[in-house]
């Protein structure tokens, strides 16, 4: 049993090493507010003075069916296509909000990330509960 | 033939493990993402540190399956990890989310297939439950 012990004590210990180097690495990289809390109930976006720019990560018949105003889509999977008209409708002083359908999906969370990783926008929040708590009216 | 079904089967599992985390490794702030989805850590400063401890965690017990010295640690661990995985998988499933699996980073991107996701990782318990078995016995004989 000891030896078992000490087996899996020296693999937790040394997988510590790599991972310590990563998160450094990381942290010297500047990549650490990926980690924030990036959601926003809508409460507290009715409440922001900026303008706010809605983008919407669901499919395009959800989007149909109903959207909330001024929404722009954008999915991961038509990533190309939609992007120039979402550029479009963005200005410097406003703050971009993603959603999907409800608190159980996560579309909006990674379009929210890829809008900041790799077009470099800074206030991209996403809303908390999306669709759903929109709908229901939750402010 | 059984001991020769088992070195390949640890081999596969080894090897699978490393692949799987350097994916995750790559990518932390994907897999932060992957894991906050699950809905299950109320704290998001221990899903950072999983993001960043668990591909490294997954890497070393795979190669430690497939280099011997230790191997029996690697297997045990493999298959808490396998077992923990499943049961995420399954809770997730339980409750509606709508998430990918996240097991192999961006490679297995596809929301909404928890059959399959289970129905693997299950296979995969299977085969490291019965290798740190035979490993556990090995051990004892020796």
């Amino acid at each position: 049993m000891k030896p078992l012990l000490r087996k899996l004590a020296v693999l937790l210990a040394v997988a510590m090493i790599p991972a310590s180097v990563s998160a450094w690495v990381f942290w010297q990289q500047g990549k650490w507010s990926v980690f924030r809390d990036d959601t926003v109930p809508l409460s507290e976006v009715a409440q922001w003075k900026n303008r706010v720019l809605w983008v919407d990560a669901r499919p395009a018949a959800d989007f149909a069916s109903g959207h909330i105003p001024g929404a722009v889509r954008l999915t991961e999977e038509e990533w190309e296509e939609l992007l120039p008209e979402l550029l479009n409708a963005w200005g410097p002083d406003c703050a971009v909000v993603v959603y999907c359908s409800s608190r159980k999906c996560q579309a909006s969370g990674e379009v929210a990330r890829r809008l900041r990783e790799q077009v470099g926008l800074k206030a991209v929040s996403v809303l908390r509960g999306g669709w759903e708590d929109w709908k229901g009216g939750r402010r | 033939m059984s001991a020769k079904i088992q070195a390949a089967l640890g081999y596969l599992l080894g090897a699978l493990f490393v692949y799987a985390g350097m994916t995750k490794a790559l990518d932390p702030a994907r897999f932060f993402a992957d894991i906050r989805n699950y809905d299950i850590l109320p704290w998001p400063a221990v899903a950072v540190m999983l993001a960043f401890y668990l591909p490294w965690l997954e890497i070393l017990c795979g190669v430690a399956v497939i280099i011997r010295p230790l191997r029996a640690g690697a297997l045990l661990l493999l298959t808490t990890l396998l077992l923990a995985f499943t049961a995420a998988l399954a809770q997730a499933w339980v409750r509606g989310l709508d998430i990918s699996c996240g097991c192999f980073g961006k490679a297995d991107d596809h929301p909404g297939g928890y059959l399959l996701w289970i129905g693997r990782d299950a296979g995969l318990l299977i085969v490291a439950l019965w290798l740190t078995i035979a490993e556990a016995r090995r051990e004892r004989t020796r």
